[in-house]
């Protein structure tokens, strides 16, 4: 049942900068001779591995909100309805600390004896579950939250594994790997709860995530729109679209560059937990608010109902998509799962 | 200044160019609902003063689009080619127009080819009106002018105009219509009146209205 795999046998990785550098010198190339404007994600400056080559492979990773949203929850249970529809899937655990898609699957916990404490934690672990074409890669051990190599690993050994689905849950923290693997992903999920706080952390992570696609990174456009915002003592530069605005006159390039940028992040979102029908409209209201706001298109990927189905398959250690595959919460991984299966690996098609 | 991305007043409410008036009220008051400052949607996500620029934004929007003449008047000065989504449907025209510039409707006079010391008498006001794409039966319908007395007013044919008393206040509703300046236009038109009746004694201004 067990299938150990070691770090090293994952392709080996060259950092990303340099080619970075290149392709934000054709970024600005592609709109001064007007053929066009690249919506490519923004230099992520070698912070983490990531294949080019993913092949007709579909990556979904769960991000940011608030904890007890229902992000791992969900993120396993779609793992496993997506193995009954035939899909071979590989679902990684790259939650530093909140490690916890192996309870969801009623596999056993990695317990630390003291004595392996103090011994290098080794590579990653891969196991596949009973009666489904589904493998969980986790770190060997609990790790230190901000021990992003381990992270790395992990998530280069999940790559390394045959799979036409990748699933990642990446934890609610807003940190860098969190922040670039979120984008890097062909869909990248947040999951709401309606409730104040639930709310402000869903768009919190959101928030990070846009920022930090218009603002982070050595290429021009990032690096103007930063200059332009330092300048902005006032601070009345408060919507992208303003900042956009602010660039038009002296950066015409990095204006449409950013513009760009924002049209092409496409985060999905869910509303989980919902009870009354105002909770099931929250979704449709953050997806107004997130484009009024900050001119986001998000994808409302489902709201789900409250479900005692949760709770109990949860108590039980096994995923509610097999235990109580009626229940309301099956029925929105379903939905969730159809509309993610309809993604586009592609890239240039990604709106 | 709205922090808002720069909505116009029908992706504001969420609604289609063509709405009819029950889907506009509707379409409000799903949207005050869901930005309702103490709602969860908004948590976390607009700054109070924020919201209250939306809410203002929200209740502009349906106050001009509930009201078939500021509807029209709006429509008018926000998109002189015709809304941009209902220009998709028509290729010939997208691909000739370019995009409306929201911010800043066209000035008539200007669109006209005129400029601002144009005295506006009738052949100007006639340019402005085609300028403006508005017939002289719509104008007469909207305004409940008589189609021969806007046609006395454009060929300056002063001799069949009603009474000064009514002519103020066509001259207003006009002025409205055609978004220009009101003052200038009674300034100028009735100045026009009295230096063609001044010219010759024999000339009056029949006191009975023709209407």
């Amino acid at each position: 049942m067990v299938e150990g795999k070691k770090a090293g046998e994952g392709p080996r990785l060259e950092a990303r900068g340099a080619e970075e550098a290149e392709e934000s010198v054709d970024l600005e190339e592609a709109s001064e001779d007007g053929s066009g404007v690249h919506v490519d994600p923004p230099s992520l400056a070698g912070a983490i591995p990531w294949h080019e080559e993913h092949g007709d492979r579909l990556c979904i990773a769960f991000a940011g909100g608030k904890g007890g949203a229902g992000r791992t929850l969900l993120a396993a249970n779609l793992a496993v309805f997506m193995s009954r529809l035939g899909r071979e899937v590989v679902l990684a655990d790259l939650d530093p600390a909140g490690m916890n898609l192996h309870t969801y699957l009623g596999l056993d916990p990695l317990l630390p004896t003291p004595g392996s404490m103090l011994r290098p934690a080794g590579p990653p672990r891969v196991d596949k579950l009973a009666g489904l074409n589904l493998r969980l890669c986790r770190p060997p051990r609990s790790i230190d939250p901000s021990d992003h190599e381990m992270r790395a690993e992990v998530l280069t050994m999940a790559q390394s594994l045959e799979a036409d689905v990748l699933i990642l849950d990446l934890g609610l923290s807003a940190d860098a790997f969190t922040l670039d693997t979120f984008q890097m992903a062909h869909a990248g999920v947040v999951v709401f709860a309606p409730e104040p706080a639930a709310m402000e952390r869903g768009y919190g992570f959101i928030r990070a995530a846009l920022f930090r696609r218009l603002l982070h990174g050595d290429d021009d456009p990032a690096v103007v729109a930063r200059a332009v915002l330092a300048a902005d003592h006032v601070g009345e530069l408060s919507t992208p679209s303003q900042l956009v605005s602010a660039l038009s006159g002296a950066h015409p390039h990095a204006a449409e560059a950013v513009r760009a940028r924002i049209l092409s992040f496409f985060p999905r979102i869910v509303v989980n937990m919902c009870r009354t029908r105002a909770d099931a409209e929250v979704l449709e209201g953050a997806v107004s608010g997130l484009r009024r706001r900050w001119g986001v298109s998000a994808d409302p990927l489902a709201a789900i109902d409250y479900d005692d189905a949760a709770w109990n398959s949860t108590r039980q250690r096994r995923s509610f998509m097999i235990e109580f595959p009626g229940s309301n919460l099956a029925q929105g991984i379903e939905r969730v799962a159809r509309r993610l299966l309809l993604t586009s690996t592609r890239r240039d098609l990604r709106t | 200044m709205s922090r808002d991305v720069q909505l116009d007043y029908y992706a504001l409410l969420e609604v289609d160019p063509g709405a009819a008036d029950e889907e506009i009220r509707r379409a409000y008051k799903r949207q005050l609902k869901r930005f309702d400052p103490s709602g969860v949607v908004v948590y976390g996500l607009y700054r109070k003063d924020e919201l209250a620029a939306l809410m203002r934004n929200l209740k502009a929007a349906h106050e001009t689009l509930v009201d078939p003449e500021k509807r029209r008047r709006y429509d008018r000065s926000v998109f002189p080619e015709g809304h941009p989504s209902l220009r998709r449907a028509d290729q010939r025209v997208a691909a000739a127009a370019p995009m409306p510039r929201l911010a800043a409707p066209a000035d008539p006079v200007t669109a006209a080819g005129l400029t601002a010391d144009t005295l506006f008498r009738g052949p100007a006001l006639q340019k402005i009106r085609e300028a403006s794409h508005l017939s002289l039966e719509e104008i007469a319908e909207r305004t409940k002018i008589s189609m021969f007395t806007l046609r006395c007013i454009e060929a300056d044919q002063f001799s069949d105009l009603p009474a000064r008393v009514y002519m103020r206040g066509f001259l207003k509703q006009l002025a409205e219509i055609l978004r220009v300046d009101g003052e200038k236009l009674l300034l100028d038109y009735l100045g026009g009146v009295d230096d063609w009746l001044s010219a010759s004694p024999q000339r009056k201004w029949d006191p009975i209205p023709k209407e």
